[in-house]
């Protein structure tokens, strides 16, 4: 019997199958890879965070000392950055939410939508971080 | 060797919460950045920690930012203990066991935020 049609996989696991099998990837698999990317992203920089603002656990003047820091052009394309892997999460993650309601719709378009709209917005934000 | 494994299931549960989390999160998120761009706007010395006192003074920005602390841990975490369970490489007990550590980073830095909390309004 064919398990195919009966496969409940996990994304991940049919995607390392496909690539052993010399397979391309479609833009699904690549926006997959991705959100899984900036997902590990996001989490790491949110402990990231909360450690930077625990500088205020040092007093007023080591927290202001830490965010004179990162003010530096550095930091501030770092936060541009940052923008980027938030609104292509975000995004994303409505795509997929669309993908689940609506398995009809086409999903080229909406991947291709969010790539563009991710990067779109995130340099629009550009004079905010100059 | 398959045997080993925790079976592939999709946890139902898991978007369910991913999902309600990441919606709630995108509306705190965007509450957050306007929050902090509007309580720097104007200051000469920009991000300090007067600034972030006054904002985490107000009660609803005190909301915001705790509420937006426990969904991105929740849905930070919840999403990573999703990407190491869908690699099947973990037995149903060390998935057991990964989940609990993840429940204790989870709870510690929900308190390492509180603290911090405490530090700005305290």
């Amino acid at each position: 019997m064919s398990q195919r049609g009966l496969s409940f996989k996990p994304f991940s696991q049919r995607l390392v199958e496909r690539l052993a099998r010399g397979q391309r990837m479609g833009p699904g698999a690549y926006m997959y890879v991705v959100h899984r990317l900036t997902a590990l992203v996001l989490t790491l920089y949110l402990f990231v965070h909360l450690y930077v603002l625990g500088s205020v656990l040092s007093g007023p003047n080591g927290f202001d000392q830490i965010m004179a820091m990162m003010a530096t052009p550095l930091f501030r394309l770092g936060e541009l950055g940052l923008v980027w892997v938030v609104l292509f999460h975000t995004l994303n993650g409505l795509r997929l939410a669309v993908v689940n309601l609506a398995p009809e719709v086409n999903q080229r378009v909406l991947a291709y939508g969010v790539v563009a709209l991710s990067f779109g917005v995130a340099l629009a934000s550009l004079p905010l971080f100059l | 060797m398959q045997a080993k494994s925790a079976p592939s299931t999709i946890a139902f549960g898991d978007w369910i919460g991913l999902y309600l989390t990441g919606l709630f999160l995108v509306v705190f998120l965007l509450a957050h950045v306007a929050a902090v761009h509007y309580a720097t706007a104007g200051l000469e010395a920009g991000f300090t920690f007067e600034a972030v006192r006054e904002k985490l003074r107000s009660p609803l920005f005190a909301f915001l930012d705790l509420g937006l602390l426990v969904l991105a841990i929740y849905h930070g975490l919840l999403g990573f203990r999703r990407f190491v369970v869908d690699l099947e490489v973990l037995s149903v007990g060390a998935i057991r066991v990964f989940t609990w550590v993840l429940v204790i980073v989870g709870l510690g830095g929900l308190y390492y935020g509180w603290i911090i909390y405490r530090a700005f309004v305290g």
